[in-house]
Order: C-alpha cells, then structure tokens, then sequence
C-alpha cells in the first residue's frame, strides 16, 4: 500500500512540476508587445513559474524521503485508505453533465439532473423519492432567484414557465 | 468629520427597513452555512455575489457582513452539539465545548460561546472603527514597493503558516499564483496561458475558483473518501442560558480573547487556527480549574470562541485599509467590493465613506442580531444537522455549479470550475491546504502590478523594491517569518532525535 500512496504523491508533485514548465514554456513564446515598458508581462511569469518548479522539486524529495502528505480529515468521521473510485466518478460525471445541459436544456433540469445524480452516489437508493425532491429543490431555487433576487438563470426548454 | 460622527451617519445609513432585512437574512444564511458542514462564509457569499448586480452595495455588504460573523456563531454550535467544527475557527471549540455537551453542559457552552462572540465582536468591530481610518490615512503614504513588500509577506505567512506541510501550503500558493496570470496582462495586452481560447482572455474568475474549491471539491472528496457513515448529536436539554458562576468564570477569558485575536487578524497571520489556539493555552494556564481541562472548561470554550470572532473582525483592517485580504472569507468580500468598481485601500475613506461606515455600522447590527437570533433558536439550528448527507452535497454541489455560472453566465467558467474542483480534491487528498492558492489567485495580480510599478519608478532597477525605509523594514520581516519557522521545525527535528 506504501509504494501505491507514494506514487500517487509522486504523480501529484509530477503535475505540478510539469505546470511550472508549461509557464516557462508559455512565456518564452508569449507575444510581448513592442510597448510594454520596463518590466514587461515575462516577468512576473518567470517567477511565479521558477517558484512552482523549486517547490514541486522540493516535495517530491520530501516524498521520496518519506514524508507524505497527511489526507485531510473530514467533518464526516474517519476518512478510508482506498479511493472509491466508482462514487467518485458518478459525483464527477454527474457534475460534468451541469456545463452540457444548462444552456441546451435550462437550468431546472440541469440542475435536477445533477441533484439525482450526486444524492445517488451519496446513496439516496430511494430513486422516486430522490428524482420528487431534486425537482422541487430546482424549482424553488429557480424561482426564488429569478423572481425573487432579479438573477437571471436561463429556462430553456421549459421556458414558457 | 469625527469618527463617531462618520460611524453614527453609518447607523443611518444602515438602518433602514431594507437593509435590515437583508441583515436578517445573513444572520440566517450565515448561521445556516456554519452549521452544515461542508460549507463556509466564503462559499456563501461568492455563491451570493450575483444580487450585486441588483442590490444596492450597502444592502449586500450588511448581508454579506451577517453572514461573515453568523457562520461562525453557526460553527460553535455544530463544534459543541456534534464535534464537528463547521469551519478551522471552531476546531478548538470542539476540544472542550462537546465535553462539557457531554456532561450535559450543552446550554452553557453554547451560551457562552454565543455571548463571548457577540462581546469579542463588538469590541473588535469598535476597535476597526477608530484604527482602520487612522491606518489608512497613514497608507497613502505606502509606496508600490511597500505594497509589493506585504503582499510576499501575506504570500510567506499563508503559505507557510496554514496546513501541516510547510512546502505543500507553497505549492498552493504558486498553482493560486498561476492561475491568477491567465488572461492578458493588464498593463502590456499581451496574452498569457490561453492556448489560443478566446474566452480565456478575461482571465479566470475568482469566484468560481473559490466557488469550485471549497464546494466541489469537498463533495469530491467526501464521495472518495469519507466513511460512510452518519454523525452523533448530543441531544440539548435545557436552554442555552449561563449561571452566575458561568459567567464569572467566562468574562475574563471573552476580554482576553479578543486582546489575542484581534491583533492576529490585522497582522497576516494566516487565519483563524492560532489565534484561537494560542488564547486556549492561555486560559489553560491561567484556570483555577485546571484539572477540568480537556473534560469540559468552560473557559476553554468563552476564550478560543471570542478569539475566533475579534480575529474575523481584525482580518477586515487590513481588507479596509490596505485592500489586502488575509483570508479566504475576506478575499470574497474584496471581490464583492469590486463587483460595485469599489477598490478597498487607503483611498476607500476618502473615495466611499459612507459605504465604510455604512458595513462597520452593519458588523455592529449584525452581531446583535445574531445574538437575539441564535441563543433562542439553537434548537431549531440543530435541526438542520438532520438533513441526510445525500442531500446536503447534491444541493452544495448544485449551489456551487450554478454560482460558477451566473458570474458571466459562461459554460467555460463551469468547465473551469469542473477543473478547479478536480485540483481541490487533489489537495485534500495530498494534504496541500486551500487557502493559499485563494489568496494566490486574488494577490497574484495585485502583487505584479505593483512590483512593476515600483521597478518603473526606479528605471528597471531591482533595488527599487527596497528603497523605502518601510520596505526594508518589511523584508526584514518577511526574513524572520520564513526563518523563523524553518529553525523552529530544526529544532523540534533535533529533539525528536533525542
């Protein structure tokens, strides 16, 4: 299980080091227009990505020296060793469906889509009762922020409501 | 104009029938959010901050100042009742307030945590009154350099102070530092870390990197990684009330907390967990009652509780005076100063006074109003811990994506968001805290436009970031800051051998 966390950790540091050098990269071509005075856009890049490597560098050390990072705690109890993978990409995908559905469908669906969907993988088994309350919910969200806080949300295929 | 007189046209500013009722709706939104978990101030009013578009600014700032102070009332009463803290706050509220809730001390625990804030808040608040305006009269004369100077300061402090890995709470400031350069550069009009997106190029909204961090993120997290499993409340008998001997044991520890609190919030120090932590050690040993420590002291809970509120109430001085924010909570709130094209700093007094007045006259409303509203009510608060969890995340999940959204009404800011909520389960999953990457994002622009304005000044010479007395000065700081932890940790290392 150790050399399984610590690749994980190595993986995680790896990103952010490979972040740093997209910066680096991106700066080095930026368009630097011929106005830009003293201290051009480049600058502050350099740094900020300089600081990213030194830091990513700096903890995958510490990882290889084995000092991993502790997982936060959580206001639920114990947290478990093992990801769950399978709740964790029912929440992602569900959430993913949010950005596809808002404009095309308006925002009662989209939003009860991805209400059923995360409630389900937190285990709301109760599929009737899960799909009633993700639609009220939507509802008195939609109107008490459209009709009562004059925030515009988009109806979509409901919109003769 | 006196500050007494600028503070009471502020009263009158903020007491009409309108602003009390949005005032009366933070004490309720913020209250609620404390109480759940899952959720805190900054989420709640970033996912709030598109009535800024309809609502008046001092209506929303009396709001939004409600709901900064009732989150945390809202955050002592899950830490008693259930051991939860609502928020980091409150985590020392935990130690001795579920004890005491225990033994079946639940009402005076939450009595004195619910008077201790409402006391370390109004001294606090009234301390901002009359130090904000002097500081920032004297911040006019704080030069680019200056600026630059504490903002790394900011940057060292957050990011070393938070978390339990110095180098991890880092690595969330450069990702913040990052993300807070894409877009184009203000000054040049050159483009940065697009990749050839057009809708890129106003840069990534702030809010929905708050938004996307703290509530998708977390819903992530618990769905991979939490137990699942439902949480014990104690039940509360009696009412949230003191007696005598309670309150002769708890004023002392109220004053003494706010005396530490306060001034942690106005320096950087990096949020609210030492603040709170250093008055429980205090209490610990001034008590007469040492023995009930760790099994219930009720000072355990008047002295973290009243910390925790005058150090929310130092973190807006800085906010105020210098437009720096030192915590995620006050980051939003600077973020909904600017939604009105009002820019906190020296200026601010001068520029908008009536706004000013008008949010440090609602703090002092506010608090009162969460006073009345919570001691009588807890009860009613505790109900909503009952709320199933599947719910709770799918409707923290849909406020979250939906605040992502109306910001620009942008389907890329939700792609953002999807992103951004993705790096905040990474975080908590490699022990990397949260809010320096907030303070990141926000700073990080802040603090090259003044880097280059002050190299400007002095032709592109380096040394023009140092040339002020006040600059040396800071950087002398900056020094001890980042040395200062790193022999401590040698130290501890060295013992720890032995």
């Amino acid at each position: 299980m150790n050399t399984k966390s610590i690749k994980g950790e190595l993986a995680f540091a790896g990103s952010l080091l490979i972040l740093g050098v997209i910066v680096v990269f991106d700066t080095t071509n930026m368009l630097v227009p011929p106005a830009s005075g003293t201290v051009g856009p480049q600058v502050f890049p350099y740094l900020v990505s300089g600081f990213l490597i030194l830091v990513s560098m700096g903890i995958i050390v510490q990882v290889l020296r084995g000092n991993l990072g502790q997982p936060e705690g959580t206001e639920f109890g114990d947290t478990i060793e093992k990801t769950d993978f399978k709740t964790l990409l029912v929440v992602a995908g569900s959430m993913a469906t949010y950005p596809l559905l808002i404009e095309r469908a308006g925002f009662i669906v989209a939003t009860t889509v991805v209400f059923f969907g995360v409630s389900f993988a937190f285990g709301a088994k109760n599929i009737v009762k899960n799909l009633m309350i993700s639609v009220i919910f939507s509802a008195i969200v939609y109107f008490s922020f459209t009709r009562g806080l004059n925030v515009n949300l988009p109806s979509g295929i409901l919109g003769g409501l | 104009m006196s500050n007494i007189e600028s503070l009471l046209n502020g009263f009158a500013g903020a007491l009409t029938l309108t602003n009390l009722m949005f005032g009366l709706l933070g004490t309720i939104l913020g209250t609620l959010v404390g109480v759940l978990p899952g959720i805190g101030p900054a989420l709640a009013i970033a996912l709030l901050l598109p009535i800024t578009y309809t609502v008046s600014p001092a209506s929303a700032l009396i709001m939004f100042a409600a709901i900064y102070y009732g989150a945390m009332y809202g955050g002592s009463t899950t830490s008693i009742l259930l051991n939860t803290p609502g928020e980091s706050g409150s985590v020392i509220t935990a130690l001795e307030g579920h004890q005491m809730a225990k033994r079946g001390r639940a009402g005076s625990a939450l009595a004195t945590a619910a008077i201790g804030s409402f006391v370390a808040g109004t001294i606090a608040t009234g301390i901002l009154a009359f130090s904000a305006p002097s500081l920032a009269g004297w911040a006019i004369a704080v030069t680019a350099a200056d600026y630059f100077a504490l903002m790394l300061i900011a940057f060292a402090t957050v990011g070393t102070l938070l978390g339990s890995s110095m180098i991890r709470g880092l690595a969330a400031l450069g990702v913040g530092l990052t993300l807070g350069l894409v877009g184009s550069d203000l000054q040049s009009g050159a483009v940065r870390l697009t990749f050839g997106n057009v809708q890129a190029i106003d840069g990534i909204e702030t809010v929905t990197v708050i938004v996307s961090l703290f509530a998708l993120g977390e819903a992530l997290y618990i769905a991979g990684r939490a137990k699942n499993t439902g949480w014990s409340i104690i039940p509360m008998k009696g009412r949230a009330l003191m007696t005598r001997q309670d309150l002769k044991r708890s004023w002392r520890p109220w004053l003494r907390g706010t005396a530490i609190g306060f001034p942690l919030g106005v320096i950087p120090a990096g949020g609210s967990e030492i603040p709170t932590f250093l008055s429980y050690a205090a209490e610990k040993k001034l008590s007469k009652h040492k023995e009930e420590f760790g099994k219930g002291a009720i000072e355990g809970v008047a002295g973290p509780e009243a910390a925790n509120n005058a150090n929310a109430a130092g973190a807006l001085v800085p906010l105020l005076a210098l437009g720096l924010p030192t915590t995620a909570t006050a980051a939003v709130v600077l973020v909904a100063f600017q939604s009105y094209n009002i820019q906190p700093g020296p200026l601010l007094f001068v520029t908008n006074p009536d706004i000013v007045w008008t949010l440090i006259a609602s703090l002092f409303i506010g608090n009162t109003l969460l006073l009345l509203l919570n001691l009588p009510f807890v009860r009613v608060w505790a109900q909503l811990l009952k709320i199933p969890r599947p719910y709770l995340f799918s409707g923290i999940t849909c406020f979250a994506l939906m605040g992502a959204y109306v910001a620009n009404n942008a389907i890329f800011d939700l792609w953002i968001a999807l992103g951004v909520g993705i790096i905040g389960f990474a975080f908590r999953r490699f022990g990397v805290p949260i809010t320096p990457l907030i303070i990141g994002v926000i700073l990080g622009p802040m603090a090259e436009l003044q880097m280059r304005r002050a190299m400007q000044i002095g032709a592109g010479e380096i040394s023009a970031l140092y040339a002020t007395s006040l600059s040396k000065l800071l950087y002398l700081v900056l020094f001890l800051v980042i040395i200062g932890p790193l022999v401590w940790n040698f130290k501890k290392k060295l013992a720890n051998k032995k």
